[in-house]
């Protein structure tokens, strides 16, 4: 049941009904049994992976909290040293809970990653049958996203950051929760439990705040994703026809679409999370007006970097290897340069993961190394940017720098594209080589808008969704509430447009779904 | 604009949106999913969705009928009306494209239940074992929920919400829609049928020409299929035989007639094991692989034969001796005989060309004068030449009677059959060449025009034209075994310079430039009654053989004349024809080859049938 079907929205339309009739207290048992259903029309297999998660997640989580609790007795009155010493074992005993959790279910997700290509490696090392890949398997939808954010809580549960979650339905939930339970956002304990357990009232502004992301959402999935889908499609499954120009202007625009299809994606199921009184939270912030690329990535899929700084960086950058790394460092380069280099390292340890979090392949961790590398450049350029940028004084040159920043950034992101796009790194790197040796701008309009694959008036509606949402995008990037201005024009107006928008939605992308795919792309990860 | 006003504001326009796209489709009804619509174009719906569309339809009708022909296309060449007179049933043909043994027991699961059914004809091929209960999305191809017990909210989700573009496009083709038939509404809804009309009056001719004319038949090259739902197919069968044995409807199973091709692309264990599992259900007929298999102008194309190959197997299952039939063309096999790929290929007879195909020269005269007024006249001389060198060179004169009984009956036609035809209906075809044919025992076929009969001035003019024999002597020639007369039209055979209105004027039988597709029909029609009503009075036998005016024809007045009654038709197109056995449409367009004084007729003949 696709989140843009006509089944969804009837199938939202009965929980919300029931949901605002039901006593407040017991509205999260309804949201369980929805999600659950939710998730069941996928396929009843995925319910063993999703159990095995909650279930080694709420055990685990709650034999950390009881040593906690044990521990906090046990120090009671005791002397430093056995303080010290029970500490230890209690650790110890946290962290092999700990670590048995996170292995058993970083190792489902990674049987379910990289089964294939371990058997593919098999196969081309022995010759033997028997490994060669016949079916693929399929990975259990949403597993990347569920398994992060019940990861998340357990590793906070481990720290002793919040109380931990008693009810094995309750945080059945928080691992389920229906809207997000499919492409995330990767939500945190603190911040969505409350919200799932405590039950709300009906309140017209988060039901019309609803209604405004999920039309939003669906006019960047189905009405500006779908159609690219299209046009990048068309040109990548011969993309060695085309000269350099035309692959770098067919992934600058993969970029929109993957923005639009994914980003409509969060739009929608927080909209639909607003409709039961529950706020997500944002995973997207503009990242086409990103300037570099850590802005970039503090802009594009949040959740997942913020995931990825918390729970890797972090305890990465303190860990006593490169503890040692950074002491070793600062005493050949000095303290400040010293310290940048457990950042760099740790920094593409982490972009190296992003990657692989996409997939199975070698293209992925090229994707990573180059975002790792663009990043460990930006840092080690901090400095001296922060100075150039002190000393512009004229308001067209402090421009003209936002401006070229923007184009880097950009550029940067689109090449990266080219490993995350394109179906191996033989490919990607055959792509990269034509947009360096043989980049004829000229046949961006010979080639590119003479093939594109869709239809005219399918062009046209790309280019002016396109547009609409630059303006729309850049409007905010410089601080104009557009949706307060829409709420302060004419009543008529409002609904005019509302009327427009609605039909536009219903001709160019509900009645162009079949034609056009409407999958989400970040389902698959 | 405060947040409740929003939601309310956009709740009306969900539904305003949902509501007109609702109302748009049902007042459309392009896939016919309610009976009754707007525009009560049932062959339209039927087109777009045969399997809605035929039940909404007979929800409506079924009183009118009490036997169904159910299958997939294959079933489709078989006329109800030529079913109704052998098994004295009103019969529908629920046939849908592209179905396959599931559509078939749930639609005779819910005739039986809901109708009153008193025979199932139930044609099938070797294709049935090819799919079963495909889960198809295509809007085509969906199923009503009642007779699938599927669900109700996808398939009413589908429809009433579909695209407009669909009602739109059902707008446009009512624009564009026209009395023949259209890719648009290709079925007739009162009988079920595919529209056939401009297809049963096609030109056909010789292989060669066949090949020419229809692609897809020549170097056919068929992928080996995999019968891969052979079992679920004949539990189906075995279902549908149940259901009519428990409610005492005769049940018919024929296997199709398939091009010679497409049967060699099944496989010898699929097709042996098949007929074991059909053979242990039931008796059948067998009509897959016979002589007729190995000539593709009994087929529309390679997966359909033709309806007269579905009155063919009708005769033979209705034991019809009057009508031709293979010898090899049909096979009784009751239901415990083991039957294998190898008996059928064994059973097949390998008919050569010349059993059940003639070629056919005609010669066209018009008027005999000593004086050669015009160019279409002969001397007395030229025509006795003629007479004299058929006879010499052995050929035997036949007329339509000798033709007809040929294509319908097969019977035989004397050997170098050739046909002599003259048109207008001068007087000096009774003056002359009658007693020619009296004297050399020959037969002729004349088409006359009917408002001239009679007649030496044009119309009421009082301007001279050559005089045209009377009634009476038409009568008499028709009388006599050596002339049959037909029509040349009534009065669609106009001289420009003599019509008072030269934009009116219809020098032949197409369609002319002031013509309205229905004033065009309408005149034809007129026409044909006209001549219809004089040939009354020569003669009981109804109007069957026209030569058209200048020989100018199209696929449109061949099938309006076909709807009047019209078997045999003649052009002025040059060279010789052939005509089948089983195949009475190869009496439609004959060519003709013109005789003049000066032509050698001789050589004419060698060259025609080289």
């Amino acid at each position: 049941m696709s989140i843009t079907s006509f089944e969804f929205a009837i199938f939202v339309s009965i929980t919300m009904l029931i949901y605002y009739l039901m006593p407040q207290k017991y509205q999260w048992i309804l949201l369980l049994l929805a999600s659950y259903i939710f998730y069941g029309f996928f396929g009843y297999t995925y319910y063993i992976f999703l159990w095995i998660t909650t279930i080694s997640t709420y055990v685990s989580s709650r034999w950390i909290d009881k040593e906690h609790v044990v521990l906090k007795k046990r120090i009671e009155g005791v002397s430093l040293q056995e303080r010290r010493d029970i500490m230890a074992v209690s650790k110890n005993k946290r962290k092999v809970y700990l670590v048995t959790t996170l292995v058993l279910n970083f190792g489902i997700l990674f049987f379910f990653k990289y089964y294939d290509i371990a058997r593919e490696g098999a196969y081309l090392l022995t010759g033997n049958e028997r490994f060669q890949v016949v079916e693929h398997l399929i990975l259990p939808l949403g597993i990347s996203f569920y398994m992060f954010q019940s990861m998340g809580y357990l590793m906070d549960i481990y720290w002793g950051k919040y109380p931990v979650e008693k009810n094995p339905f309750k945080l059945a939930l928080f691992i389920s929760f229906f809207p997000q339970i499919i492409q995330g956002p990767i939500s945190r304990y603190p911040d969505l439990a409350p919200q799932l357990f405590g039950g709300t009232t009906w309140k017209d502004d988060s039901v019309k705040e609803g209604i405004y992301h999920i039309l939003f959402g669906l006019f960047k999935k189905l009405i500006i994703a779908d159609r690219l889908f299209v046009l990048v499609s068309a040109v990548m499954e011969n993309h060695w026809k085309y000269s350099g120009s035309v692959i770098f202007v067919t992934i600058f625009i993969y970029g929109i679409q993957i923005y639009c299809d994914f980003s409509g994606g969060i739009h929608i199921v927080t909209g639909i999370a607003r409709l039961f009184g529950i706020h997500l939270v944002k995973n997207f912030n503009r990242p086409l007006f990103a300037t570099g690329i850590r802005d970039f990535w503090r802009r594009w899929h949040i959740t997942l970097g913020s995931w990825m700084r918390d729970y890797v960086f972090y305890p990465l950058s303190l860990s006593k290897g490169l503890g040692k790394v950074n002491k070793r460092s600062r005493k050949i380069l000095g303290a400040k340069r010293g310290k940048l280099v457990t950042v760099v390292l740790s920094s593409i340890i982490v972009y190296v993961l992003v990657g692989l979090w996409h997939g199975p392949s070698l293209r992925y961790i090229v994707f990573g190394l180059w975002h790792g590398f663009f990043i460990a450049i930006g840092l080690a350029t901090e400095d001296i940017r922060y100075h150039l940028k002190e000393k512009i004084k004229r308001k067209w040159l402090y421009g003209l720098g936002y401006l070229l920043t923007l184009g880097y950034t950009t550029i940067v992101v689109t090449l990266g594209r080219y490993f995350s796009r394109a179906d191996s790194l033989r490919q990607a790197l055959s792509m990269f080589k034509r947009t360096l040796l043989q980049f004829e701008p000229s046949a961006v309009t010979k080639e590119l808008f003479m093939n594109l694959g869709l239809e005219k008036t399918d062009v046209i509606v790309a280019l002016v969704s396109v547009m609409l949402l630059l303006v729309f995008e850049m409007l905010r990037e410089v601080k104009v509430d557009v949706r307060h201005i829409f709420e302060q024009s004419p009543l008529m107006l409002q609904f005019m447009v509302l009327y427009i928008f609605v039909a536009g939605i219903t001709y160019f992308g509900f009645y162009a779904q079949g034609e056009l795919p409407s999958a989400f792309i970040y389902m698959q990860y | 604009m405060k947040s409740r006003h929003f939601i309310i504001g956009f709740v009306v326009i969900l539904l305003l949106i949902v509501g007109s796209i609702v109302g748009f489709n049902l007042v459309t009804n392009p896939y016919g999913l309610v009976g009754k619509d707007y525009y009560k174009w049932e062959s339209y719906n039927f087109t777009k969705n045969p399997r809605i569309a035929k039940i909404a339809y007979l929800d409506q009708h079924h009183e009118k009928y009490n036997a169904y022909i159910i299958g997939s296309s294959g079933a489709s060449a078989f006329p109800t009306d030529t079913l109704g007179a052998y098994n004295n049933k009103k019969n529908y043909n629920l046939f849908y494209y592209g179905a396959d043994m599931y559509d078939s027991l749930n639609t005779v699961k819910y005739i039986v239940e809901n109708y009153e059914v008193d025979e199932i004809f139930m044609p099938i091929g070797f294709s049935s074992t090819l799919k079963f209960h495909t889960t198809d999305e295509n809007m085509n191809f969906k199923m009503d929920p009642r007779v699938e017990k599927e669900s109700y909210m996808d398939f009413y989700k589908t429809y009433l919400l579909a695209h407009p573009e669909h009602g739109i496009e059902k707008i446009k083709a009512r624009k564009e829609d026209s009395y023949f038939q259209k890719g648009f509404d290709v079925f007739l809804p009162e009988s079920g049928l595919y529209d056939k009309r401009l297809r049963d009056v096609e030109y056909i001719g010789t292989r060669e020409e066949y090949y020419e004319n229809f692609q897809g038949f020549q170097g056919l090259i068929v992928d080996k299929q995999t019968m891969g739902y052979i079992e679920e197919a004949t539990s189906a069968i075995a279902q549908i035989k149940d259901v009519c044995d428990k409610n005492d409807i005769k049940l018919t199973v024929v296997l199709i007639p398939m091009l010679e091709e497409v049967f060699n692309g099944y496989p010898e264990e699929g097709v042996s094991l098949f007929y074991e599992q059909l053979g242990e259900i039931t008796d059948y007929w067998d009509f897959t692989y016979t002589s007729i298999s190995k000539d593709p102008r009994y087929f529309y194309n390679p997966a359909h034969f033709r309806n007269d190959v579905g009155r063919m197997m009708l005769a033979k299952i209705y034991n019809d001796s009057t009508m031709y039939v293979p010898e090899d063309f049909g096979i009784y096999v009751k239901k415990g005989t083991k039957r294998t790929r190898g008996d059928v290929i064994n059973e097949c007879k390998n008919m050569e060309e010349e059993e059940y195909t003639a070629k056919i020269p005609v010669l066209l005269m018009h008027h005999f004068d000593e004086n050669l007024t015009n160019s279409a006249s002969i001397t007395k001389e030229k025509l006795l030449e003629v007479c004299t060198l058929l006879q010499e060179k052995g050929y035997t004169t036949i007329d339509y009677y000798d033709i007809d009984a040929y294509v319908n009956h097969g019977v035989d036609l004397p050997s170098n059959p050739i046909m002599l035809t003259l048109d207008d209906g001068y007087l000096s075809n009774y003056d002359i060449f009658y007693p020619v044919m009296q004297e050399f025992q020959q037969k002729a076929t004349i088409l006359m025009i009917g408002s001239s009969i009679g007649k030496d001035t044009y119309k009421d003019t009082g301007v001279a034209i050559y005089e045209h024999f009377t009634m009476k002597q038409a009568k008499e020639m028709h009388d006599s075994p050596h002339i049959y007369i037909g029509s040349h039209s009534f009065d669609m055979h106009q001289a420009e310079q003599l019509e008072e209105n030269p934009m009116y004027v219809r020098k032949s039988m197409v369609q002319i430039e002031t013509d309205t597709e229905e004033s065009y029909i309408k005149a034809i029609r007129e026409d044909f009654a006209l001549f219809a009503s004089a040939y009354k009075e020569m003669t009981e036998e109804p109007v069957e053989v026209l030569a058209y005016p200048l020989g100018e024809h199209d696929k449109y007045i061949s099938s309006l004349l076909a709807e009047s009654g019209i078997k045999c038709t003649f052009t002025t197109v040059n060279g010789s024809n052939t005509i089948i056995k089983g195949l009475p449409q190869t009496l439609y367009n004959l060519k003709r080859n013109n005789v003049g004084d000066g032509t050698n007729v001789g050589e004419m003949l060698e060259k025609m049938l080289q």
